[in-house]
């Protein structure tokens, strides 16, 4: 890859999704540090650590045979179950909380834990199912005359198990950034704080940003502790990768074990996904009111009445972050994957954008963007365009790092023997090589943006966003707009991708 | 010939993208106007503000989730490099408070304040408050006499154990409440009902809702007997013909507090003959009779402004007296130590 | 003339030596048969030549230039005027690109103007017998016409030199006769000098000026032919 060009994307990605950090950072005194470490603060930190190794738990007992099933037994409607699959990480925790919480009395930690576990699953699922993918048929077949499924599986979970942990390592972080699922879910019953309580809290209680930075950073270390053996997992090759020679594995029968299997993906999927959008269904018609179709029809009426410009602000901005992202990402997923030692760093440092609380995020966009040489850029759409595209930045860069992995290199070499230049073969090669990769990449920046609320929440383009619509609304008590509002958000985060698996002949590789 | 690739046609989309982006927000505005008070109750007033002047404002909103620090947090960040807010409309007042004492608003006595007492405004005037909320408990009628609910200590009472509910004090309204109930009961009194209810919350005695607003939905749907809450979260259930009436505690004690809308203007205001103008506008008399019509109901704080029925005047209870500057000198510290006794 | 000369060159990968030290000159215009077991470094030779792999140490000289000198690279892969022909079959194809579009596109970036390009595809096609499969991708092509369109690419951009990593690999042995015989036309036609990297010297070496065994990542035999 072209140093200029490799130069260039870190520069943007330094001013998108490093440089609000490093603001925010470089605030923080040494003595704005000497409360972070109290004794009841680390005791919130251990049990956000517990919290979040639940989650991965359930993450991985749920998503590695959902993504088995799925992805390779003959279980009926697999490739529909493993589109609709995803959907519980599409949608906010909180809609599937308030639907759990609404119909059932379960509450408290171990709820908490099952229903961000719930939420996180697809992630596990996904990973497992492209590594169950990606092993040699040969070497299955040879598990599979020596002792069945059963030796199948035996020979197989120990080659699937490091992607899972992967994706389970990113189901701990995003369980322990949130504090809406277990403030709602303990709110009736003993309460069950959680750290990102009290990062939250400290923006109310300090004087000046530096403490409330400070408070931040236990929670950011807890996150760098667990994405740095999933970055050591990739970065050792233990993700699913295959040989030249690659021959793809038949689908294995489950014979008499095929409807059982059905039942439980469908079980996971219901509690997971159906449930939490049936009851939105519910609530748009009326919900214990009196539900009726009109009613319904109405809901969606005046939501898409006034919430259409809403929508189409943030169709716009998620649009404008993934067209920024893909580039950038492209050109640094290419230069981590193909750099050696470099590429460690660098994989490390992507990561940053992410590792950190939103809030956090958003206020350093304000101290970078509201300058008065970048004002016109801070007081338009621009603004929340280069938030998300910064704060998602990081799952770009993965994504592509991945395809890039799994691109022959030969192909890029022989370019370069035939004379084409860096950006010639970044262009004409290498892009239309990962498009699954490109559109995927595109797609995950987009739905990521789509739902994000809380980085830009701050910025002025934030107030034509559909979310803070949808949030204001929650306030109002208009249940039937929210939820008709909410489905609209979850038709345009979904449909891209729906339309593209079921669509398109390559399968869209949207993987970090 | 054929070429190696189809030419990508990005230019074009870009443009257009960026354009549109653009116009999302293009065009310098008359006025800046943040307001967190809810859009809904807001934005046709701004419009018919826009109407009647004939400037153009371009409004910023908080949202719920906000808990009312975000447009507050935004003001100071912003005031490091370029201020750009001319009006802050809040529908609370320890945030407005705290940023006066921070020296970011100006003073301005606007004659359409004349008739608000004393009590919600600033003596120095940086800021004026107006149609106030009311704390109150709202209370599900099928569980709870509302009779027999009078004082806040009610919470605490062992027979709703489990039963009550509130917001967890680290902001919000919550957390200028009970603030201020330091400064109106004394330091003694008011650290004993906040650890209370934290040490009730810690066992469960009392349910920690995530808002005003999650409170009103656990009592309308039974999950909660009663819990304190504001008088615009009660009426929202009251109208959608839920089984609940609002308690105004402590008629004869220490009163029900009452927190206002506060409207200030920015110390760095780029256009303050404009933000003079929507002062001006936004605390006649009209305006707060039309907050009080609202669904968001809001009391007015002067006695001669008309009100609904279901909005309640001086003699439907008794006003807490409270010293706003002292509540905005100490939330800060106050949220320090509500977050040691609550987040453990 | 010495088109290539190797001084004392030596590889590592991650750390560990995989090739060298190795001399080695190769005469313009004679065709060199690289030798020796799996594992020996004779394509890390290839591309240490060609530019796509930094040596640790040692020099590169392309027609007396200084390509690389130690892990200095002089001259970068892109310049070094070097047809490569993988091993495997069609290996490194470009999988978005028509045959067509595969040698249209080293042309344009050899910068033959787009008027002559039909003309030079048309010569490319015509020689390695794809007549007809222009419009196909690597993925519909056979292993045998995939290696062909190879060759056309390696040979498209008028190199100086022509690197053969195992090209005869994977293909029957009909196909193999065929297509040494083209290549070896094209040798003799264009002057080429030829580096070829094959694990069965016997069916090729009629063919050779001279073959150099690889063991260990050094140089055991050198035989003239």
């Amino acid at each position: 890859m072209s140093r200029p060009l490799v130069v260039a994307a870190l520069v943007a990605f330094a001013v998108l999704g490093l440089a609000p950090v490093l603001v925010m950072v470089a605030r923080v005194a040494p003595h704005d540090l000497a409360g972070v470490f109290g004794q009841r603060s680390m005791a919130l930190l251990g049990r956000t650590a517990l919290l979040g190794g639940g989650a991965a738990a359930v993450a991985l007992v749920v998503g590695l045979p959902y993504g088995f099933l799925v992805a390779r037994t003959d279980v009926p409607g697999a490739r529909t179950w493993r589109a609709l699959g995803v959907l519980p990480i599409l949608l906010p925790p909180l809609v599937i909380a308030m639907s759990w919480a609404g119909m059932t009395s379960l509450r408290g930690g171990l709820a908490t834990t099952a229903v961000l576990g719930l939420c996180t699953f697809p992630l596990v699922a996904l990973y497992a199912a492209r590594a169950f993918e990606r092993i040699d048929a040969r070497q299955e077949e040879a598990a599979l005359l020596a002792g069945g499924l059963r030796g199948v599986l035996r020979v197989e979970l120990p080659l699937v198990m490091p992607s899972a942990l992967f994706a389970a390592c990113f189901a701990f972080v995003l369980a322990i950034n949130d504090f809406a699922v277990p403030d709602y879910v303990s709110s009736i019953g003993p309460k069950w704080n959680v750290y990102a309580d009290e990062v939250f809290a400290s923006w109310r209680s300090s004087q000046s940003t530096g403490p409330a930075v400070a408070a931040a950073l236990p929670l950011v270390f807890l996150t760098a502790l667990a994405l740095w053996p999933a970055l050591e997992l990739r970065r050792r090759n233990h993700l699913a990768s295959f040989s030249s020679d690659f021959r793809r594995p038949g689908t294995l029968r489950l014979g008499a074990w095929r409807w059982p299997a059905l039942v439980l993906v469908l079980a996971v999927l219901c509690v997971a996904a159906i449930t939490p959008l049936g009851r939105l269904v519910f609530e748009a018609g009326g919900g214990t009111r009196g539900f009726s179709l009109a009613h319904m029809q109405a809901a969606f009426a005046r939501a898409l009445e006034l919430g259409r410009s809403n929508l189409q602000s943030s169709l716009l901005f998620a649009a404008g972050a993934a067209l920024i992202a893909v580039p950038i990402g492209l050109v640094l997923g290419h230069a981590l994957e193909r750099s050696g030692r470099a590429g460690r760093w660098l994989a490390a440092v992507a990561l940053v954008p992410i590792a950190v609380p939103a809030i956090l995020f958003g206020i350093g966009g304000i101290a970078v963007w509201n300058r008065p040489q970048t004002g016109v850029v801070y007081d338009s759409g621009w603004m929340a365009v280069l938030l998300f595209a910064g704060r998602f930045l990081p799952f770009a860069v993965l994504a592509f790092s991945a395809a890039v992995a799994m691109l022959d290199p030969r192909i890029e070499e022989s370019a370069r023997l035939a004379g084409a230049r860096p950006a010639r073969r970044l262009l004409w090669i290498v892009t239309p090589a990962l498009l699954p990769a490109v559109f995927g990449s595109a797609l995950l920046v987009f739905v990521l943006s789509m739902r994000e609320l809380d980085a830009t929440i701050l910025v002025p383009a934030a107030n034509s966003s559909v979310l803070f619509r949808l949030y204001n609304a929650v306030h109002f008590g208009r249940d039937d707009f929210v939820a008709a509002l909410a489905l609209l958000v979850v038709f345009f985060v979904v449909a891209p991708g729906l339309l593209w698996t079921f669509f398109a002949r390559r399968r869209l590789e949207v993987l970090p | 010939m054929t070429s190696p690739a189809p030419r990508p046609r990005v230019p074009r989309s870009c443009l257009a993208l960026g354009l549109g982006l653009l116009a999302a927000c293009s065009g310098e505005p008359d006025l800046i106007l943040y307001c967190s008070l809810d859009q809904g109750f807001s934005e046709p007033l701004i419009l018919r503000f826009e109407q009647e002047t004939g400037l153009d404002v371009r409004t910023e909103f908080d949202i719920e989730a906000n808990k009312n620090v975000g447009l507050a947090m935004r003001i100071r960040e912003e005031a490091k490099s370029r201020p750009r807010c001319d009006v802050f409309w809040s529908n609370e007042c320890a945030q407005t408070v705290a940023l006066a004492e921070d020296g970011l608003l100006a003073a301005y006595d606007s004659p359409s304040a004349r008739e608000i007492p004393e009590t919600f405004r600033d003596p120095q005037r940086r800021w004026t408050g107006f149609a106030a909320r009311a704390r109150v408990y709202i209370v599900n009628t099928t569980l709870a006499d509302p009779a027999e609910i009078k004082t806040m200590w009610d919470l605490f009472d062992p027979r709703w154990r489990g039963k009550v509910a509130m917001a967890r004090p680290l902001a919000g309204m919550t957390n200028t409440h009970m603030t201020a109930l330091y400064l109106t009961l004394g330091e003694a009194e008011g650290r004993r009902y906040v650890e209370t209810a934290a040490k009730l919350a810690a066992d469960g005695g009392l349910n920690l809702a995530t808002g005003n607003a999650h409170v009103m939905r656990l009592v309308r749907e039974g999950q909660a007997a009663f819990g304190w809450t504001d008088t615009d979260d009660y009426n929202v259930a009251r109208l959608e013909g839920y089984p609940v009436a609002a308690v105004y505690p402590d008629r004869d004690g220490v009163g029900t507090l009452l927190i206002p809308n506060t409207v200030s203007i920015q110390k760095s205001a780029p256009r303050p003959e404009a933000a003079r103008r929507f002062v001006d506008w936004v605390l006649r008399p009209e305006i707060e009779a039309e907050l009080a019509q609202s669904r968001g109901a809001q009391i007015p704080v002067r006695a001669s402004v008309p009100r609904p029925a279901h909005v309640v005047d001086a003699t439907g209870f008794t006003a807490m007296k409270v010293d706003w500057h002292a509540v905005g000198q100490s939330v800060q510290k106050r949220t320090a130590e509500f977050q040691e006794l609550f987040l453990k | 003339m010495i088109a290539v000369l190797l001084e004392g060159l030596r590889v590592e990968l991650g750390g560990r030596p995989v090739l060298g030290p190795i001399d080695l000159a190769l005469e313009r215009g004679t065709w060199t048969l690289l030798v020796g077991p799996s594992g020996s470094g004779k394509t890390t030779l290839l591309r240490a030549i060609s530019g796509l792999c930094v040596p640790s140490a040692g020099r590169v000289l392309l027609d007396g230039q200084v390509a690389s000198d130690g892990a200095r690279i002089r001259i970068p892969a892109e310049r070094r005027q070097v047809g490569l022909v993988f091993q495997g079959g069609g290996a490194g194809l470009w999988p978005h690109m028509t045959a067509r579009a595969t040698l249209d596109f080293v042309l344009a970036c050899r910068g033959v103007p787009r008027s002559e390009r039909a003309h030079k595809i048309g010569e490319l096609i015509e020689m390695v017998e794809l007549r007809g499969l222009e419009e196909r991708r690597p993925g519909e092509l056979s292993g045998g016409e995939a290696q062909r369109l190879a060759l056309a690419r390696a040979l498209a951009h008028d190199p100086r030199m022509l690197l053969l990593d195992e090209p005869l690999g994977p293909l029957d042995a009909r196909l193999r006769g065929d297509l040494i015989e083209r290549i070896r036309d094209v040798h003799e036609r264009r002057g080429l000098t030829t580096l070829h990297v094959t694990h069965d010297p016997h069916e090729v070496e009629h063919l050779a000026d001279r073959s150099v065994r690889l063991e260990l990542g050094r140089i055991q035999a050198e035989v003239e032919g």
